[in-house]
């Protein structure tokens, strides 16, 4: 009996749902499904942000191929390859854009004024004026914001925390994104309060990435950007692990591989967030009218493996604030 | 002194310069002659009967580590000769080529057969004759806890092969499985080891059957299945029963909403064999091509885990074109390469040198993590389950790793 309820209820939810996302369309003929476009700067089609989306539309009834379908296009972080991606789903006739990180959000709002766009793992929407404000965004643009930016110097505490020893922090970004430029200020500013140097050094190919990080000193640190242009953080990862260099990365997925440690929203539960102004707007709502959500899992994680191999003592304190400890 | 007793002072000198001479030069051939001996490992290969398809696959990546160890100078200045000989598949048959290789061949060192027990006859005799022995092609976990002291465990154990499956049936709220099984031992341990798997996520196990080896006609457990029906239908399988099953089950209908087998599934000829009804299937897998190039979440590279592997993939091409590459083929070749470097390590070819070796031996190579406890019994190394997809292996399980989610449920055989 509890199982017919809880079967009656998924199908009421399912219906209602249904009905609720064809009410745009035609009444009286079947509703065909929203085609929603993906664009990041993923190697694969399962980056976590979108994995989030369709499991956050599940939970609001919202069935991928009954309801909407999917049209995802991935960069392989390849600087300007947004573009043409963009350009693609407008041919296709998406109904919306889902976007994660600066190029994808960057491209979709270039390339259409009227097509609704939700962005994730935006650090700063507002400084790279992709929104007017988080509250009223105003065009056809919203989403959800990492607050990347904004907890930037806190990061960068939890480095000097756990390398007491360390002196220099190097930024290393790609050159065009508005959005690490935007946070070069408030890097500066948290190093400076914390009595370190940081050398901030924006790349514009795979070349000079390559050569800035062989730079690199022992009693050094990196700092790594959120956007995988160019593939940066998997550079830093990379880098950090074979040189033995302490790394500070922006979301917990990069611990669990073997970054030290991170600070920042995870990149899965913002795809979940995104979906709920995903669903409004589908029903109907207007971009211009949907805030801007600013990421609610903050998460610190730490890579015990990772401490072990740089030869780290993790102070108590911090072990008792860490929400995800790989081992 | 006279000149007749400088003379003899300086005969004898001249004498002891020769004898020295002649001794320096003797060791010197001796250590020439040596150092140019091949070292000569021994093994038994199933080229026929039962496990000719998965033994052969073992021995291509034995042969590819052996020549690149060869191309590069060898191990310890000596290039490794193979002698091998076919063990039909049966146990009694490699007990007594390993016997054979040791007394007659006198090889230094063995590689190890394919399957479980096999493995687990020809350990006694490896153990004899105390030679270190990286087990290829055995993941039950008895055979690495009977005190052995000179095998080692490559593979993730069989106890775990299934727990791909059991957590994607779990996780979509499936309740009863049946799981067969071949029974023998690798097949058997990895159905105990879903069983178990299964009863700690709340699934009642509605049907549990176990069959001959060479079982060709499945019609009487397929008539139980069908009768029960299942959510989950799993087989600890090898290739031939594997492929019957799959057949037997589309001839009776038998429609579960995931079903999987295990050794066998994931070879290329799986695929070729059974066509579009290998759609859909589950199978797990030890290693997979695809994790070389695979990214966690899209953006974070696995490679790091298997150093090593995209040579191997690309050499492996060159050497076996046209010959598809299966997980069983990285097996002979990492449990070669841990062997190599347990020498190179040791610096001899001392049996108890070499074991302290690879006990020490906690990394990563082409396979992925190693590591073993006191025991040689495996605690690193991971498992992935992949589903026939489009006539691709597409990593399904875990999802960090999956590119693709599960196609779930499995449609009507109509439809596939």
């Amino acid at each position: 009996m509890a199982s017919q309820r809880a079967d009656l209820t998924r199908s009421l939810a399912a219906f209602l749902a249904a009905v609720a996302l064809s009410v745009p369309a035609a009444a009286a003929e079947p509703a065909k499904p929203y085609r929603i476009g993906v664009i990041n700067e993923a190697w694969a089609a399962n980056h976590p942000a979108v994995e989030g989306l369709k499991a956050g539309l599940r939970e609001r009834g919202i069935v991928e191929g009954r309801d909407v379908v999917f049209d995802i296009h991935f960069t392989r972080g390849k600087p300007g390859a947004a573009d043409a991606a963009a350009q693609e789903l407008l041919k296709a006739g998406v109904d919306l854009i889902f976007t994660s990180d600066h190029a994808p959000t960057l491209a979709a709002r270039k390339a259409t004024k009227s097509v609704p766009i939700v962005f994730t793992l935006l650090g700063d929407p507002v400084a790279v004026q992709m929104v007017d404000s988080l509250a009223s965004p105003g065009g056809n643009v919203t989403g959800v914001s990492s607050r990347n930016t904004d907890l930037a110097p806190k990061r960068m505490e939890l480095l000097k925390h756990l390398v007491p020893d360390v002196r220099r922090v190097w930024f290393i970004y790609y050159g065009s994104d508005a959005t690490d430029v935007a946070a070069l200020a408030t890097l500066g500013d948290a190093a400076r309060r914390l009595d370190l140097e940081l050398v901030s050094r924006p790349v514009n190919d795979v070349a000079s990435l390559s050569r800035t990080l062989k730079e690199l000193k022992p009693g050094d640190a990196l700092f790594s950007p959120a956007s995988s242009t160019l593939d940066i953080p998997v550079a830093v990862l990379e880098t950090a692990l074979a040189s033995r260099i302490p790394a500070v990365f922006p979301s917990s997925l990069w611990v669990t591989h073997g970054g030290l440690v991170s600070y920042g929203s995870d990149f899965r539960a913002q795809g979940v967030q995104a979906a709920r102004l995903v669903a409004k707007i589908l029903r109907g709502a207007k971009p211009r009218d949907v805030p801007v959500e600013g990421a609610e899992n903050i998460h610190l994680a730490l890579n015990l493996k990772t401490v072990g191999l740089l030869g780290l003592t993790v102070p108590r304190t911090l072990l008792f604030r860490t929400d995800v400890v790989q081992r | 002194m006279g000149q007749a007793g400088v003379t003899r002072i300086y005969t004898k000198c001249v004498k002891w310069v020769f004898r020295l001479a002649s001794v320096v030069l003797m060791a010197a051939v001796a250590a020439t002659a040596h150092a140019q001996a091949p070292i000569r490992i021994g093994a038994s290969v199933s080229m026929t009967g039962q496990y000719a398809e998965l033994g052969q696959a073992i021995h291509r990546g034995q042969q590819l580590c052996v020549k690149q160890a060869n191309d590069r100078g060898g191990v310890l200045g000596r290039k490794i000769q193979l002698i091998v000989e076919d063990d039909h598949s049966q146990a009694t048959d490699a007990v007594a080529i390993y016997e054979k290789l040791i007394n007659q061949e006198k090889v230094e060192l063995v590689f190890s057969p394919y399957s479980s027990p096999i493995t687990e006859a020809v350990a006694n005799v490896t153990e004899k004759y105390r030679m270190p022995m990286v087990a290829a092609g055995a993941a039950t976990t008895s055979i690495f806890k009977k005190g052995r002291r000179y095998i080692f465990m490559l593979l993730s154990p069989a106890a775990v092969y299934l727990e791909g499956l059991i957590d994607v049936a779990a996780k979509r709220g499936l309740k009863t499985i049946a799981v067969l099984y071949e029974d023998t031992l690798f097949p058997k341990a990895i159905a105990l080891g879903a069983l178990e798997l299964a009863k700690k996520r709340g699934m009642q196990a509605i049907v549990v059957e176990g069959y001959p080896k060479q079982t060709k006609d499945f019609s009487a457990i397929l008539n139980k299945v069908r009768a029960a029906n299942p959510d989950v239908v799993a087989a600890a399988t090898y290739f031939d029963d594997s492929v019957a099953i799959i057949r037997q089950m589309k001839m009776a209908g038998i429609n579960p909403r995931m079903h999987a087998v295990t050794v066998g599934g994931d070879l290329p000829k799986f695929y070729k064999v059974l066509d579009r009804d290998a759609e859909f299937v589950y199978g797990a897998s030890q290693w997979l091509p695809e994790l070389v190039t695979l990214r966690a979440g899209g953006l974070i590279p696995i490679a790091r885990q298997y150093p090593g592997a995209q040579e191997f993939s690309e050499d492996y091409a060159k050497e076996f074109p046209g010959v598809g590459l299966s997980y069983q083929t990285a097996q002979g070749y990492a449990a070669c390469q841990i062997l190599l470097d347990g020498i190179r390590r040791a610096g001899s070819l001392d049996p108890d040198r070499m074991r302290d070796a690879v006990l020490k031996f906690e990394g990563n190579t082409v396979y992925g993590a190693f590591k073993v406890d006191a025991d040689g019994f495996q605690v690193a190394h991971k498992m992935v389950m992949f589903q026939w997809q489009d006539g691709k292996k597409v990593i399904v399980w875990p999802e960090e790793l999956a590119a693709e989610r599960p196609r779930f449920p499995t449609p009507p055989w109509s439809k596939r």
